[in-house]
């Protein structure tokens, strides 16, 4: 005791030299501090350089997939030239060489073209597909038989990636465009006869080999498809897995294997359950391959953890006062479920099963396996029709070699993204709907 | 009648039941003076009679439905007379759907084998039969149900338990989902492997250094005689996934931290939403993203500096997997982090600390396990990731480690052996299963240890 | 300093309490050799004042207690005097606050030196997930006090002699600090704190979590410590305050009531608010 005291006159003296060594060390200690904290703003930068980067990338690729080239043409449709004789039998509709007239109406309108191959070059600046449109035109409206009128045509992709790029800081994109090609764009630029319109074949057609014909449309139908399968078994399945893990499932061995095992299954690759749909539902089951009822159910397997987890949370914010209260007044185990608990956690549970079909909705490799990337034309018409997704068709597109599907490829994306921003800004108004307090 | 068809009338006749039930024990509770004398509510009688009106009905129609093919082709292949009978497995399938193509109209009749025709003829009478047969015992199963449903109500019938009953037992069906997911899982990938496992032998397959799928279709074809070393599909996978790892960690983690520790919360309520936009990008995204913009620039970047990079680079798709799964690793340790107490922030800096070294010396070491299992959670992410090695990454098994170079993984031979028409018995086919099971294995270890130790360390701060 | 719009002074409190209150304490807040001083010390939590114009002197080598109902602001106080506060989002300090006649809210004052020179022990023992070893040459080593290992050897064995715990944890200086009960705990933290020889220490409820005889160590341990130490202990116990500490201040919702020598409180307390609390009326 007496010790200390003595000690006491040592101590200020102490406390000096002591202050010195801290006051010295304290620099160094802050350029740490500083340091540190700007390895974390830096951390933050990167991420949203990452985000800033990906949507200015993708946006500039791809906006300009939402317009399309089009050229004015007169095309004549001449019975000659079609081989129609009678318009009422399909069978000659059907044959009728339609991108014939619009070979004359190129004829026409560049007179001086002469030579085969120029012919040729000539033939190409519109789209192949731009028969059909006569013809749907043509059954439409039979009058138009050996009439004229003046149209504006879905020009090629090669011409639309050239017209698309004039005026561009690094110049027109010249890649397979001839210098002939080049003038007659020029003339046509000069007679105001090819201009930039809204795409709509983007909207309302289905794959196709050329660009400039291809859409989302079946695409985005086999999405629907397939998610509505998704939703219509996981959403059920999935609440009442979690009812019965939080409200009756007995504390036991049984109980633990089957959370250890939602919990692992949610990490599990996605390319996993392609195998088991692969296995199992195609090669089992039989189950027809490509079509949006084996990826609906490959898809519910992926997504049921997810809604199983989060939907227990939402049932687990329930106050217990609540379940209390009813089993007071003599309610039974299942009203005290039906009547108080799934009103009060529906929300949380459909934040959950929005994500999950978020989820669901931009997943590609399960896909693969169960042969959704087949090229399919037609858009389909129901849960056993042929089909592929938009994640799929993005992946198909961007592997073409051609330029014009790289763009296609960016507007599918956005609109992929656009579907995907949608859901997310529900799930979080939702939630902060849910944000109640008991 | 179709399916749908079928599933609809059987939807009205239970509802028809529930009602028919419901009013009889209504009628019944008149003479005894009100539905109190009753049991049960007059509700549990009416569910009661609609589950036996719905419920063996729609049982029977499922599995019909799950083995009618099987049941059908079996039946056909039995009719064929003596001497057509199909030798081999293949050779049934085979013939199966020849007969299915000419039934269909897919193959021209008058082309065929009579017995062919005439086996395509019986199979169209052994479908319509089919359908009409279990239509009528569906139907008449549920009208059964119906009944007995509704001649069973009686007051001192006990309803409500038996309600209740089938409905925990639903409860728990759906529960087990998740268990015949994983034993499905299980059962597809290790029969197909084992089949596999016969034909090239497990050590071939794990510690090979040769990987070249092309198997020859017929023995007397020469070349590629196919070889199934997996070593440089597990090298091409770790080196990716190392690369993605080097980008996520530290990144996820300091912007965590960050976020956690020195953000306003202004900074926190928009930077940490804007980062999350990452976790809900599509990975087919983030693989055209790695293929066409990223890939690309590195091939430029290095041909400006005179390195030679492959334009199907590791480092490129490891880059952009990096990117991929900044949020997930962020998320993690800011879940982690905010677990530490903050009795322990404050004891730190009551004792002189910057923040900087109360994180790096009181809140990493406190929270390490959490962060450590966060991290083999994201390196299970990246072992699993497919689209983006499948757009980005090369088919050339190459064993190398460097990382502007060209390696495959094992998600993307898993693609590639699998997708587009293909036999299911080859080799090659039941390759893609055996590299699933060792992906399936190691994930669910990484995912197994992950999780324990994170329930571990939450019960830790409690 | 920051300065308050008067405004916002005022807000929240409303006349009748007001007419309570004294201007200045009663009793002798100040002291002529005192280790740290208050002057017109106002806390602000956002808008809502937690802290209203507090005069109090704490003396060289003595012990104070600080009682009052619960959210009285004590703890508050306690931890604007060494800068505890600063950590927490939207906290304003106003007044002067002086140790050894340093203003320690200027700029030029350190937060960190300063903590190293103002210990603290908290409420909740909060011992490292690190060995007990580990824990006491924490704040040695954070600033530079050791450059030897024998040193900090020396330090840790110094620290944890005075804190009492020598005894009980010299075989097992590698273990974890959790794996210590409660009270040893709370006396690792308190060695912790005393480690980096500060000149004073403050105490946030050092016993509420403990049990009596852990509470009846600490407390000796305090009498101990208050012969190098200039302490100052925030506590719920009004028999803790009579037995630990030379003086007594009575806080009643921010406002600073009464302070005297720890006796006069508890026997002849001078304003009837201290008067109604100490007889249990509030609290």
């Amino acid at each position: 005791m007496t010790d200390l005291k003595n000690g006491s006159v040592k101590q200020t003296n102490l406390n000096q030299s002591r202050s010195d060594i801290i006051e010295r060390s304290l620099a160094k200690r802050y350029r740490a501090e500083k340091r540190f904290r700007c390895y974390g703003i830096m951390a933050i930068a990167f991420g949203l350089m990452c985000v800033a980067l990906l949507f200015t990338d993708i946006i500039s690729k791809g906006y300009k997939a939402f317009a399309q080239t089009y050229i004015q043409l007169e095309v004549t449709y001449d019975a000659n030239l079609l081989g129609i004789a009678d318009l009422n039998d399909p069978q000659q509709v059907v044959l009728g060489d339609f991108q014939g007239i619009v070979k004359q109406a190129l004829k026409n309108r560049f007179e001086e073209v002469s030579g085969r191959k120029a012919k040729r070059e000539l033939y190409g600046v519109i789209s192949n597909g731009a028969g059909y449109r006569l013809r749907d035109r043509l059954v439409a409206n039979h009058q138009l038989l050996n009439q004229s009128e003046t149209l504006w045509l879905v020009a090629d992709d090669d011409i639309d990636a050239y017209y698309k790029s004039i005026g561009s800081d690094a110049g027109p994109f010249v890649g397979r465009m001839s210098e002939q090609r080049q003038g007659w764009i020029e003339q046509l630029t000069e007679a105001g006869e090819v201009e930039l319109r809204f795409n709509h074949n983007f909207f309302t057609q289905g794959d196709s080999r050329e660009p400039e014909l291809a859409g989302i449309r079946g695409a985005a139908m086999g999405s629907l498809f397939t998610l509505i399968i998704t939703i219509l078994l996981s959403f059920p399945i999935g609440v009442a897995a979690a009812v019965y893990l939080e409200e009756f499932a007995p504390r036991n061995r049984w109980t633990d294997l089957i959370e250890v095992n939602i919990n692992n299954l949610a990490a599990v690759p996605s390319i996993i359950f392609g195998l088991l749909g692969l296995a199992i539902f195609i090669n089992f089951f039989h189950v027809p391959r490509s079509v949006p009822l084996v990826g609906g159910l490959v898809l519910t397997l992926m997504t049921l953890p997810t809604i199983i987890i989060s939907s227990r949370a939402a049932i687990k914010a329930v106050p217990p006062s609540i379940r209390e209260a009813a089993i007071g007044v003599g309610a039974s185990p299942m009203q005290v479920v039906l009547h108080h608990v799934l009103p009060l956690a529906m929300p949380g549970m459909m934040t959950g099963a929005i994500i999950g079909m978020a989820q669901a909705l931009g997943e590609t490799a399960p896909l693969l396996m169960i042969g959704m990337v087949a090229f399919i034309v037609d858009v389909p018409g129901g849960f056993t029709d042929p089909s592929t997704v938009l994640p799929v068709q993005i992946f198909l597109w961007a592997d073409s070699p051609e330029r014009a599907f790289m763009e296609k490829t960016s507007a599918a994306i956005m609109v992929l993204l656009a579907f995907l921003i949608v859901m997310n800004t529900l799930a979080v108004i939702l939630r902060k709907k849910m944000e109640r307090r008991w | 009648m179709q399916t749908a068809n079928l599933l609809i009338v059987l939807l009205a006749l239970s509802a028809v039941a529930y009602y028919m039930a419901r009013g009889r024990s209504v009628a019944l509770a008149q003479p005894l003076g009100g539905i109190r004398n009753l049991h049960s509510l007059p509700f549990f009688y009416g569910m009661r009679a609609a589950i036996w009106c719905a419920l063996p009905s729609t049982v029977l129609l499922v599995l019909w439905l799950l083995f009618d093919e099987h049941i059908i082709s079996t039946l056909l292949i039995n009719s064929l007379p003596e001497g057509q009978q199909p030798a081999s497995a293949a050779e049934y399938n085979l013939l199966l759907n020849s007969i299915e193509n000419i039934a269909s109209g897919a193959l021209r009749a008058e082309t065929a084998k009579p017995v062919l025709v005439a086996a395509a003829e019986s199979l169209k009478q052994l479908q319509q039969t089919g359908r009409y047969l279990v239509t009528a015992v569906v139907l008449s199963l549920a009208v059964i149900g119906m009944g007995w449903g509704w001649v069973k109500v009686s007051p001192k019938l006990r309803a409500r338990q038996q309600v209740e009953r089938v409905f925990r037992g639903i409860l728990l069906a759906c529960a087990c989902v998740a268990i015949f997911t994983t034993i499905g899982i299980l059962l597809s990938v290790i029969f197909e492997s084992l089949r596999f496992f016969q034909t090239v032998p497990a050590t071939e397959f794990l510690f090979g250094t040769e990987w070249s799928p092309q198997m020859a279709i017929r023995s007397d074809q020469v070349g590629s005689s196919g070889s199934f070393g997996a070593i440089p599909l597990f090298v091409g996978t770790l080196l990716i996934s190392f690369i993605a790892m080097l980008v996520a960690v530290p990144v996820g983690l300091m912007s965590a931290v960050y976020l956690a520790e020195y953000a306003s919360p202004r900074v926190r309520g928009l930077a940490k939403p804007a980062l999350e936009v990452l976790a809900g990008i599509p990975t087919v995204v983030y693989g055209f993203f790695a293929a066409l913009t990223v890939a690309p620039f590195l091939r430029q970047a290095g041909e400006d500096v005179g390195l030679e990079v492959s334009s199907e680079s590791a480092l490129a798709a490891g880059l952009v997997m990096g990117v991929m799964i900044i949020p997930f690793i962020s998320s993690l340790a800011d879940d982690v982090i905010n677990a530490v107490p903050q009795s322990l922030r404050d004891g730190s800096l009551g004792l002189g600390a910057t923040r900087s070294e109360t994180i790096k010396k009181v809140i990493f070491p406190a929270a390490l396990p959490g962060i450590v299992s966060g991290v083999l959670l994201a390196v299970s992410r990246a072992i699993g990731e497919t689209m983006i090695v499948v757009m980005a990454a090369g088919l050339a098994a190459k064993l190398t480690a460097n990382p502007l170079d060209t390696v495959t993984t094992v998600t993307v031979q898993i693609v590639t052996l699998l997708v587009g028409d293909q036999e299911f018995d080859s080799p090659k086919t039941l390759a893609a299963f055996a590299l699933g099971l060792m992906l399936f294995v190691v994930t669910l270890a990484l995912n197994f240890v992950a999780l324990r130790v994170v329930k571990k360390y939450r019960e830790q701060y409690d | 300093m920051t300065n308050v719009p008067e405004p916002l002074l005022k807000r929240g409190v409303t006349a009748m309490d007001n007419a309570q209150y004294p201007d200045q304490a009663v009793g002798e807040p100040f002291a002529d050799d005192h280790k740290m001083s208050l002057r017109n010390v106002n806390v602000f939590y956002g808008d809502k004042q937690a802290i209203f114009d507090v005069n109090i002197d704490i003396a060289r080598n003595e012990v104070i207690a600080m009682i009052g109902p619960s959210g009285c602001g004590k703890s508050t106080l306690l931890r604007s005097i060494n800068r505890m506060n600063d950590t927490v989002e939207g906290c304003v300090v106003s007044g002067e606050l002086t140790l050894d006649g340093e203003d320690i809210y200027t700029a030029k004052m350190d937060p960190v030196a300063l903590r190293a020179r103002v210990g603290m022990v908290f409420q909740k023992p909060n011992p490292f997930p690190k060995s007990i070893y580990d824990n006491v040459a924490y704040g040695p080593r954070l600033h530079g006090l050791a450059s030897r290992r024998a040193e900090l050897d020396e330090i840790v064995e110094t620290s944890l002699t005075r804190a009492g715990l020598w005894t009980e944890v010299k075989d097992r200086l590698d273990q974890p600090g959790t794996s210590l009960s409660g009270g040893q705990q709370q006396r690792l933290c308190i060695a912790r704190a005393i480690a980096i020889s500060p000149e004073m220490i403050l105490m946030d409820e050092p016993c509420s979590a403990l049990d009596p005889i852990a509470t009846a160590k600490i407390e000796e341990l305090i009498t101990e410590l208050s012969q190098n130490y200039t302490i100052a202990i925030v506590t719920h116990s009004m028999q803790q305050a009579a037995r630990v500490s030379h003086r007594t201040a009575y806080f009643h919702l921010g406002h600073l009531i009464e302070v005297n020598e720890t006796e006069k409180v508890f026997t002849a307390p001078e304003h009837e608010l201290t008067e109604a609390y100490i007889t249990g009326r509030f609290g």
